[in-house]
């Protein structure tokens, strides 16, 4: 048994001596199946490429989370009319929604996710934090919902959280959700999150999500998101600089006329990197879905893509893109990508294309041409590149915030 | 029932294996066995130098510590290794044939038959072959017109004896004998196969083939070719493959190696037409090959094109080691499965040199209740500066009940390299078909036509002779599956 | 202004332009024509300074030595090149591209840099005084751009920036009536005792629109004759066949 493995033992030993702790018999049996498994390691084809794996094998200590302390909010919070959530270490802390149709509540209890991955049968286990948001029926939800995700000094090293989050749209409702996520704390901890999303017949649910500035914890975040009939998901990342963190998407599209977007926005120095597993599921006819990733390596950093699209046979007129691009911008950024095809049914439209490289020296020229500099230049074209993400994104009021979010962080 | 299922129907009961044909005739075999002692048998019958057979023995000590690999998308009920037999000869030859016309004339009839007399001044003149029947190479032609030029073509079973320095050298330098079990299990046991060298400076006048053919039932075949060009050479080398119809399945598990030094360049050209089952899935070839190339001189190149139509399973990936600095390889690969057959096919580049390029244009088809996949690996290492690789792969379905798949990965470890990658999967459209239609094509005619279209770019790469008949194996293979 | 003198170039060793020389004062168009494979598209990125190739000879520019200049700082000094096939640069806009490249020029002139409002009331004025449509300019640098988009774009950039060179390569080609017009509209405003203008083309066409003072004929890297603008008529006329070979 690996150290990581006998830690995560001791984490569970202590949680279920714990008199508080409920459904403890199921989370016994999701224990086990964690342990059949055990930590995922390079060996394992869906693991291969994963630096995410390499770090939390090299924790030596383990300890859960229990105290949240309070910290000022105010200060990072967007100029924006917007209804906000405050997670502190990833736990529901406080909340102003004074929208009506919009249910928030705390979810403490065993709550299980199916599927055969180690790290969500951990969540499964452990989780006792976590919220649920729900939207009723034929609700347009005006202002934007932005979730202040703070990551604190008071979290102990090595801590290891387990968060489980869930979100339901119910027939013809809309909504807009930024989960921002802010790291006050350069301490190193593990951090394992499920989110389980439903989105109902017509529902349309945009979530925008940032990820900032993480000097030192691994994250791995696993989504299960369920799209109905004529129903709409939208996902955005902004990730820059993000230590190890590893995004794992299932997405299914369980009725006709469904669509999902994945896109993602990388821009990564130092030794950050990023990987992404994204699956889609075409279960039904006449769904569409694409997933754009742009990833700007710059210094020892490296993206990992792994994209599928699977079609069942009954899948016709299937409309499936994905696009990976990476701009390699040191001899020592690294790009691996998988992009995976699965396809049973012969009407569908299916396609995806990844490529990697450097700055193109025509386009470079073009803009030495025109007096800008070499430096400059390589800015702009850098900025042009990781925009396209942006312009995907169909919330306008968001396309501008993040737009302007890349032009002040190409500032250095 | 849709005119497409119509049509589905109505081909699939008339298409039919013209291959399949058993020749009868007296055959050498080793017991049934993977043991140390029928490889003493394979040795001994070929009389072999003792340092060959030490190295399958090799093979053999490290195929019982290795496991069978499981992770392809076609799955395979387990292989009785026991229950195999590695070797069988017909009896006519167990003397090496001084001539021609001391071959057995059931073997002639059966390469007549098959389209490939073994008299030379039958054959057309630009292109010489080793027939290789069973477990051993019937016939070299052309062989001593090639001598003169300092060309060596013949059995690897001769280049053993008559040229070790050449094969001690080589053979195994590109696929190890540790390199993964079937690849293994060909190093202990391969009986025959074709040896190729080309000296340097030499462009060889014609093309040079290999024709195998399966004959005895419950036998593998385990062939070995080992092609080497010289500084500044050039080949071109064709390969085709047959079997009788059969209601069990057959192991081939080849191994083919191609090393090119400086500025020389190897042409491989595959038309595989091994046995694919009946409609119902039953019987056929299973092809598990290794196919690896060495572009081991700067400036040399490697092509491979392959156009899979046959074989219950195809598993196979020729590859480019792309060491020497802007040395090239090319994948050009046309994999047609049709009814039960399954693919898993693609290649490897792995670029190690500086400048080397590679190009990858995959065309998968899929139809009847076949499953096709590509899977392929470009790895750009961080010394390749200014490497470059662009990759196509298109899938065309055929029918809602088969699967067409992707699986490339792509590694890139320098920032002044370029690699694309582009993939999509379509499929015959009602439109193309009418328009084919109403300028008076028949359906089957359409469905070739716009077929081949698709394969196009890889057809074109194929030699005259071989294009010809591609072509039409393209439009027979997918008989009885127009959509 | 621009004087160059035996201006060789190679690209990977091979020879292309072998031994040109030319001479353009303050105020005049130049015309220089030529069959496929002469150079001319070479001509234009050996003054713009385009890396990757080999120049030999001498081209002043203003009295400085503009092979000693890279690309943007030629940019800055003056030299402006329209581009026979624009860029397309996927995820830059137009305008934020646009107003980078006047501030980059402005300042190395020691001049204030624009902010947004002053910057978009100019483009505003420009583009209308061509006949271009604003839309183009929120849109990502001639990303499906249709080819008189392209360069309708190229001349707004040339009225904003004012160089004081104008190296045109084949403007004309792939344009339609109307777009030449715009195109040449926009050229002949520009035209003043100041400014200069190298206009490369294979056809005649262009220079009915803006009239040259001089044309040349560009043939196996060689200036081979000069004239005025009615040698540009006799060579419509008569071909380049007499210059090949």
């Amino acid at each position: 048994m690996s150290q990581i493995t006998s830690e995560i033992e001791k984490c569970f030993a202590n949680l279920v001596n714990n008199n508080e702790l409920k459904d403890v018999n199921e989370r016994k049996e999701e224990f086990k199946k964690f342990k059949n498994i055990g930590i995922p390691n390079n060996k394992s084809e869906n693991w291969k490429y994963s630096s995410l794996v390499n770090d939390i094998n090299e924790f030596s200590d383990l300890k859960i989370t229990n105290k949240r302390q309070k910290i000022n909010f105010k200060k990072s919070l967007l100029d924006l009319n917007h209804d906000k959530i405050f997670l502190v270490d990833g736990a529901l802390y406080d909340a102003e929604l004074n929208q009506e149709g919009i249910k928030l509540s705390e979810l403490k209890n065993f709550k299980k996710i199916e599927n055969n991955n180690s790290l969500t049968y951990l969540n499964n286990a452990f989780a006792r934090d976590g919220f649920q948001l729900e939207v009723s029926e034929n609700l347009k939800v005006k202002k934007p919902i932005i979730i202040y995700n703070y990551f604190t000094e008071n979290l102990s090293p090595f801590s290891f959280i387990n968060i489980k989050n869930s979100f339901i749209l119910n027939e013809n409702s809309e909504l807009v959700i930024y989960f921002n996520n802010i790291f006050l704390s350069d301490k190193k901890y593990f951090c394992n999150n499920v989110t389980n999303i439903d989105v109902k017949n017509k529902a349309v649910l945009k979530k925008y999500l940032s990820h900032e500035h993480n000097k030192n914890s691994s994250l791995y975040n696993f989504y299960n998101i369920n799209i109905s009939e004529h129903a709409k998901f939208e996902y955005f990342n902004y990730i820059q600089d993000t230590f190890s963190c590893r995004d794992e998407i299932y997405a299914n599209l369980n009725g006709s006329n469904s669509f999902v977007s994945l896109i993602n926005l990388e821009n990564l120095n130092q030794n950050y990197n990023h990987e992404s597993k994204w699956i889609i599921n075409h279960n039904k006819p006449n769904t569409k879905s694409s997933q754009f990733l742009k990833s700007a390596l710059h210094d020892k950093s490296s993206c990992v893509f792994q994209g599928k699209i699977f079609v069942d046979s009954v899948a016709q007129k299937t409309d499936g893109y994905q696009l990976s691009r990476a701009l390699l911008l040191s001899d020592l950024s690294k790009f691996t990508a998988k992009p995976e095809l699965e396809i049973y049914a012969d009407d569908v439209k299916c396609s995806h294309g990844s490529s990697s490289g450097s700055v193109d020296e025509e386009s470079l020229f073009y803009l030495r041409s025109r007096g800008i500099n070499e430096k400059d230049a390589k800015k702009m074209m850098i900025e042009g590149f990781l925009a396209e993400s942006i312009s995907k994104i169909t919330d306008k009021t968001f396309q501008e915030i993040f737009l302007n979010k890349l032009a002040l962080s190409n500032e250095y | 029932m849709s005119k497409s299922e119509e049509l589905i129907k109505k081909y699939q009961e008339k298409s039919e294996y013209s291959h399949g044909f058993v020749t009868d005739i007296e055959t050498i075999k080793v017991p049934k066995g993977l043991n140390e002692k029928t490889i003493k048998f394979i040795s001994d019958q070929k009389k072999e130098p003792e340092w060959m057979l030490k190295w399958r023995l090799k093979a053999f000590e490290r195929l019982q510590k290795i496991k069978e690999p499981d992770w392809q998308k076609p799955k395979y009920p387990k292989i009785d290794y026991q229950d195999l037999y590695y070797y069988s000869a017909p009896k006519s030859l167990k003397d090496q044939p001084k001539s021609l016309d001391d071959i057995d004339p059931e073997i002639k009839k059966t390469y007549d038959k098959l389209g490939i007399p073994l008299e030379e001044q039958k054959r057309l003149s630009g292109v010489a072959v080793d027939a290789v029947f069973d477990s051993v190479s019937v016939a070299t032609t052309f062989k001593d017109q090639l001598k003169k030029i300092g060309v060596i073509f013949c059995s690897i079973s001769e280049a053993i004896k008559e040229h070790p320095e050449l094969v001690k050298k080589y053979l195994g330098s590109v696929i190890p004998i540790t390199d993964h079990y079937f690849a293994t299990l060909n190093s202990a046991v391969f009986t025959d196969g074709s040896f190729v060298y080309i000296p340097p400076g030499v462009r060889c006048p014609m093309e040079l083939s290999t024709y195998f053919r399966i004959n005895a039932s419950n036998t593998g075949q385990f062939e070995r070719t080992l092609i080497i060009a010289d500084k500044g050479s050039y080949v071109s080398y064709l390969e085709g493959c047959t079997a009788p119809m059969r209601d069990e399945n057959q192991l081939h598990a080849a191994n083919v190696e191609l090393i090119a030094l400086d500025d020389a360049e190897i042409k491989y050209s595959t038309v595989q037409n091994w046995y694919p089952g009946d409609k119902d899935g039953k019987g056929g070839i299973y092809n598990f090959v290794t196919k690896r190339g060495l572009c081991k001189g700067k400036n040399s190149k490697i092509s491979w094109t392959q156009v899979e139509t046959g074989s219950a399973i195809t598993w196979k990936y020729p590859s480019c080691i792309l060491q020497g600095d802007n040395s090239m390889g090319e994948f050009y690969s046309v994999a047609i499965t049709n009814n039960f057959q399954k693919a898993d096919t693609g290649t490897k580049m792995i670029h190690l040199g500086k400048n080397t390029k590679s190009k990858i244009i995959s065309k998968g088809i899929s139809a009847g209740n076949a499953d096709n996949t590509y899977r392929g690996l470009v790895s750009i290492h961080p010394k390749a500066k200014g490497a470059k690789n662009f990759t196509q792969c298109d899938s065309l379905l055929v029918g809602n009940k088969c699967g067409a798949h992707t699986i490339p990965y792509i590694e890139n470890k320098n920032s002044s390299s370029d690699v694309e990658h582009e993939a999509t999967t379509s499929k015959i459209s009602d439109d193309q078909l009418f328009y084919c239609r109403q300028r008076g094509l028949n359906q089957e005619e359409s469905v070739s036509l716009i077929v081949n279209g698709f394969c196009k770019e890889v057809l074109q790469q194929l030699p005259m002779e071989f294009a010809v008949e591609a072509q039409k194996l393209v439009g027979i293979s997918l008989e009885g599956s127009v959509g | 202004m621009i004087e160059i003198k035996n201006l060789k170039t190679s690209v990977e060793e091979k020879k292309i332009l072998t031994g040109l020389n030319l001479k353009i004062n303050k105020g005049e168009v130049h015309a220089i024509m030529g069959p496929n494979g002469s150079g001319k598209s070479t001509l234009s990125y050996a003054l713009s300074g385009k890396e990757g190739y080999d120049v030999t000879g001498e081209i002043l520019f203003k009295n400085k030595n503009l092979l000693e200049l890279n690309t943007e700082e030629r940019a800055q000094s003056g030299i402006f090149l329209a581009f026979q096939y624009p860029i397309e640069i996927p995820g830059v806009f137009t305008n934020n591209f646009l107003r980078t490249s006047l501030n980059s020029i402005r300042k190395s002139k020691n001049q204030k840099e624009l902010n947004a409002i002053d910057f978009l009331k100019l483009v505003k004025e420009k583009s209308k005084s061509l006949k271009i449509n604003q839309e183009m300019l929120s849109r990502p640098l001639n990303v499906g751009f249709s080819g008189g988009e392209k360069k309708r774009n190229e001349i707004l950039q040339m009225a904003l920036i004012e160089p004081e060179f104008v190296i045109m390569d084949e403007t004309d080609s792939g344009l339609d009536i109307d777009a030449l017009k715009i195109v040449s509209n926009g050229v002949n405003a520009l035209r003043n005792s100041e400014r200069s203008f190298l206009i490369i083309t294979h056809y005649q066409r262009l220079l009915n629109y803006i009239k040259p003072d001089f044309v040349h004929v560009l043939s196996n890297g060689k200036i081979v004759e000069s004239g005025d603008w009615k040698l540009a008529l006799e060579l419509e006329n008569d071909g380049y066949g007499k210059y090949l070979n």
